[in-house]
């Protein structure tokens, strides 16, 4: 069976290889045929990666504990769901799992463009083809899942494999990894769009049309794996908090950093066909990153609280990503011509330059955070000594530039395009802009010593109420026309125009993520050691601890401690924190208590017994509006998902796809009837 | 048994994937020369429309919207001059690739194939048969009435 | 040209303001990393330097003193004691013969106190570890293809 999934593998690969020349080649002489063998081979490497994964899958569901794979990663106490999980868990079934998704992805970019595009799918084919051989390469021939064990020639098998690590069994981790692929493997798609049309020459902005709603699917993929790595490090991890700053998770957010300053220009270069190399350099960017995230969390070459191997694969992604980087700056300076602007800025004080300052901040931040990531490696390069920066480096870098992104965000909307007079930023900003000073000066005033806190505070709510501005006053207009009341209207507004509305339901998610960041600045914690029976304090809690309790079930030990909490005299909630042991790991992990409330968490983990035995060590936190965050979090989903239905308009055929937004001013609509027929 | 299943799967592999028959190819939409110039213009109307939706909201002033709505229809002049500059151009290269051993037709009207190139600056012209209004390119549904066309010809 | 200036003049300033943020940001949480030996080999006016010095954790050393946990690092033949008085709970992979990376300072009497301690979770890429279950790791050694 393992010969049977080693093989589908190897064909694969020289399937791979055969696409990437045949479409290329196809492409480019023209020739059907050939174009058309190339797309077959794209299903067919399809199917046989499926098998490939089918295989391993069974594999890890029936125990065969002679592949060495299953051996390492699976054993047979495992739930199912964390014996499937296995599939991504190690090296080599996770380059599996990033093939087999790339390819899904592939199969169904050339299904759906089977009629349309035509003139680049061969190159579109090719590129992603090109990344499949890279992934089908190594596993085929590097890093194989369907190796045995072996004691000489003899092929052997354990009893029991070694399972997965207890830390990891929890189901935020089970589909936490899966969810970044979808982001990281997704990206590739409309990277390949972008060089074929930059290869093809193709007039216009088709690729960013076709791969608009792809960009944003991925994107979603990548900040729910990410919010889900957050959450899980939360709940989980003991110390409460939801990010590092761990090389790990760096590499995880480059992309998502690039990919968001993408999905924002793009809309430069869709109204006004400004930025192009720009938008090329960016999705590139991502794409390259997606790259050399998959790198870093497999070579080893920064230490991390994640463990990693060393492992032989980090040359080849090395060479892919130079070759990667060599041919698209080749590309792109080449065909700089085809890329030309065909507009200009008019003013800073206009929505464009807000774009501009937007992405050129989020670059920053992306250069901040990989600086930070591989500082160890460039100073060793450099100056011969390994030193490393951790959190506060990040924190100084990044907390005034998130809070001028936030900034960013509610100015974005105010300015309108091309230039903005006086009198119109006068109407715009004074209200929103005098609320979220008084909000600062009232802060102050109140004893927040917490400057950036204040001025974050200032800024969401000045953004806050911007974007609510921009849902009244837009219900408001649309209403007058339609005769609609202000929440209907407000419904209707969002349907005409999914991708701004949405896009507005997004930032003020973010700016009730930022609510929950900035709370972090008034965290409380405390390690004690308290006897039965005793009480200690923090924040406004008077927390008693009661008792301990030991048990024991299959799988480890417990003890656990009830700790009861009171406010002001008052019997609030009982937490039981819990210490397990687990035997056949010899690991022990700690469950939390965390009580959440909208205002704050109260969050308790139980750190184990004195050396006497006598005493409880109790670490105590209060995390102010952390629950915030999550709720953007969900918020930010069901952003995403609006954006991604499409406008009501588009949806509707012939003319009505010049009804759209426009209401009133009716030489509007006479303007635009000689359009349908432009092409006469 | 494992060697049998590997030979099978190799070979239907392979003839699915170098097989192919000429009516295996897909049906290709015309391209149209000028489409990006069509979307452009889109783009220039939904600016428009934009510009006249944050002035109603009361977000321009009335001096900012008329001057950017100077601004885009100056643009949206070029850009039909450019349209039809296009499609004289591949009026005349038509006529010329009419006459016989006239090459030049394909270079200056770069489209995909020439079977294409004859269907869309051709003179054949695609009717609507709820209205009567036609169109130079094969349309799914009316660019006029809305309702679906079914590729007849006039 | 006018606006070129002025978007270089505010580009220019939000990239400085920036690099300044992050220069001063790496002068302010920056450590090296160091192996046992270089440690042992360091003269007195590297105390001030933050070190991160990575070992396995000697089985047995663990003791717990108060809000103090004393341990040893081995790296080879070489021992490093370390006395970890952090406020952060110690992470639940830590314990014997796990791979730790303590982040502190040297002392004089070369002890070293360490702020933080990460311990590397055997995690999803991790080596197998030994000890844990010597049969395996010895078969998967001898792995062929």
């Amino acid at each position: 069976m393992e010969n049977l999934g080693s093989l589908a593998i190897l064909f694969a690969f020289l399937l791979a290889v055969f696409a990437t020349a045949a479409s290329l080649v196809g492409g480019w002489k023209e020739k059907p045929f050939l174009v058309a063998s190339g797309e077959r081979a794209v299903y067919a490497i399809w199917a046989l990666l499926t098998l490939a994964s089918g295989l391993l899958i069974y594999a890890l569901l029936t125990g065969d504990f002679r592949l060495a794979y299953v051996a390492a990663h699976s054993n047979r106490e495992m739930p199912i769901l964390y014996k499937f999980a296995a599939w991504w868990g190690g090296q080599e079934g996770s380059l599996l799992f990033w093939a087999w998704i790339l390819a899904s992805y592939s199969a169904v970019v050339v299904f759906s463009n089977r009629r349309s595009h035509r003139r680049i799918m061969p190159f579109v084919v090719s590129v992603l083809m090109g990344t499949m051989t890279f992934f089908t390469l190594l596993i085929a021939f590097i890093v194989g899942p369907f190796e045995v064990l072996a004691v000489g020639k003899l092929v052997t098998a354990v009893p029991d494999g070694n399972g997965l690590n207890p830390l990891l069994q929890h189901p935020a981790m089970a589909i936490h990894p899966p969810m970044l692929y979808l982001g990281y493997v997704g990206f590739t798609v409309p990277f390949a769009f972008a060089m074929g049309s930059l290869i093809r020459r193709e007039p216009g902005e088709a690729w960013i049309h076709t791969t608009r709603r792809w960009t944003l699917l991925t994107w979603l993929f990548q900040s729910i794996g990410i919010l889900l790595g957050a959450g899980w490090a939360y709940e989980v991890l003991g110390w409460g908090g939801y990010w590092g700053w761990d090389p790990v998770e760096n590499a995880s957010l480059l992309p998502w950093i690039t990919g968001t300053a993408f999905l924002h220009s793009v809309m430069m270069q869709e109204k006004k066909g400004m930025m192009k190399v720009w938008n090329m350099v960016l999705i590139s960017a991502t794409f390259l990153l997606c790259i050399f995230g998959t790198f870093l969390t497999r070579s080893g070459i920064v230490s991390s609280v994640h463990a990693f191997a060393q492992s032989p694969i980090g040359n080849y992604f090395i060479a892919f990503l130079a070759l990667a980087i060599g041919l698209v700056v080749y590309l792109i300076l080449d065909r700089m011509d085809f890329l030309h602007s065909e507009a200009r800025l008019d003013s800073v004080m206009s929505r464009e330059s807000s774009f501009l300052f937007n992405n050129l901040l989020l670059l920053a931040s992306c250069f901040a955070v990989l600086w930070g990531t591989l500082f160890p490696v460039l100073s060793e390069a450099f100056t011969g000594e390994k030193i490393s920066v951790d959190a506060p480096f990040f924190n100084r870098v990044m907390v005034p530039i998130g809070l001028f992104l936030l900034l960013l965000t509610g100015m974005g909307p105010l300015f309108a395009w091309r230039r903005t007079s006086a009198d119109s930023l006068r109407r715009n900003f004074l209200w929103p802009g005098v609320a979220g000073l008084a909000l600062m000066v009232v802060l102050v005033a109140f004893g927040m010593h917490h400057a950036y806190a204040a001025i974050s505070f200032g800024f969401c709510l000045f953004v806050g109420i911007v974007i609510v501005t921009e849902f009244v006053k837009g219900a408001n207009a649309l209403g007058k026309r339609t005769g609609q009341w202000m929440l209907p209207a407000m419904v209707e507004l969002t349907r005409r125009n999914t991708r701004r509305y949405g896009g507005y339901i997004v930032h003020m998610a973010i700016v009730i993520m930022f609510v929950g960041f900035t709370g972090a600045a008034f965290n409380k914690e405390l390690t004690i050691e308290v006897p039965m029976g005793g009480s200690f304090r923090l924040g406004g809690y008077d927390l008693r601890v009661r008792e301990i309790e030991n048990g024991q079930t299959g799988n480890y030990v417990w003890n656990h401690a009830k700790v009861d909490a009171y406010v002001n005299g008052r019997f609030l909630v009982t937490m039981e924190p819990e210490r397990r042991f687990y035997e056949s790991s010899r690991q022990s992990t700690s469950e939390v208590a965390i009580r959440r409330a909208p205002l704050e968490d109260l969050y308790i983990n139980f750190a184990g017994t004195s050396e006497d035995g006598q005493k409880a060590v109790i670490q105590a936190y209060v995390f102010p509006l952390v629950s915030w965050i999550w709720v953007g979090s969900w918020m930010m989903f069901l952003g995403t998902f609006v954006c991604m239905v499409p406008s009501k308009v588009d949806r509707q055929t012939g003319r009505t796809k010049l009804v759209s937004t426009q209401i009133g001013d009716p030489s509007l609509d006479l303007e635009e009837e000689p359009a349908v027929r432009a092409g006469d | 048994m494992i060697l049998a299943l590997s030979i099978g799967l190799v070979v239907v592999v392979l003839l699915y994937v170098l097989v192919i028959r000429p009516q295996d190819l897909p049906f290709v939409e015309p391209h149209s020369p000028t489409g990006h110039l069509d979307e452009r213009k889109a783009a220039i109307y939904e600016n428009l429309r934009d510009a006249n939706f944050e002035f109603l909201m009361g977000k321009l002033s009335p001096d900012d919207y008329q001057a950017t709505k100077a601004d885009l229809q100056q643009e949206l002049n070029a850009v039909n001059v450019e349209i039809q500059t296009v499609a004289s151009k591949l009026d005349s290269g038509k006529a010329k690739a009419a006459a016989p051993k006239s090459s030049n037709a394909k270079a200056q009207a770069p489209t995909s194939t020439p079977a294409v190139s004859e269907s869309v600056a051709g003179t054949q012209r695609f009717v609507c048969g709820n209205c009567g209004a036609s169109f130079p390119l094969p349309l799914k549904f009316c660019g006029e009435c809305g309702s679906k066309m079914d590729e007849a010809r006039a | 040209m006018n606006n070129t200036w002025k978007f270089g003049l505010i580009t220019v300033a939000i990239l400085g303001v920036i690099l300044w943020l992050a220069i001063g940001g790496i002068d302010e949480s920056k450590a090296y990393y160091k192996t046992i030996d270089e440690v042992k080999a360091m003269g007195d006016g590297e105390l001030e330097k933050r070190l991160r010095v990575a070992g396995d954790v000697m089985p047995g050393s663990i003791v717990r003193d108060g809000s103090l946990v004393r341990f040893t690092l081995i790296q080879d033949d070489l021992r490093l004691p370390v006395i970890y008085n952090g406020t952060e709970p110690l992470p639940d992979t830590f314990r014997d013969n796990a791979q730790a990376l303590a982040d502190g300072r040297m002392a004089t009497d070369g002890t070293f106190y360490a702020k933080r301690i990460q311990a590397k979770c055997a995690s999803k890429y991790a080596p197998k570890e030994a000890g844990s279950d010597g049969a395996v790791s010895e078969v998967i050694n001898n792995k062929a293809s």
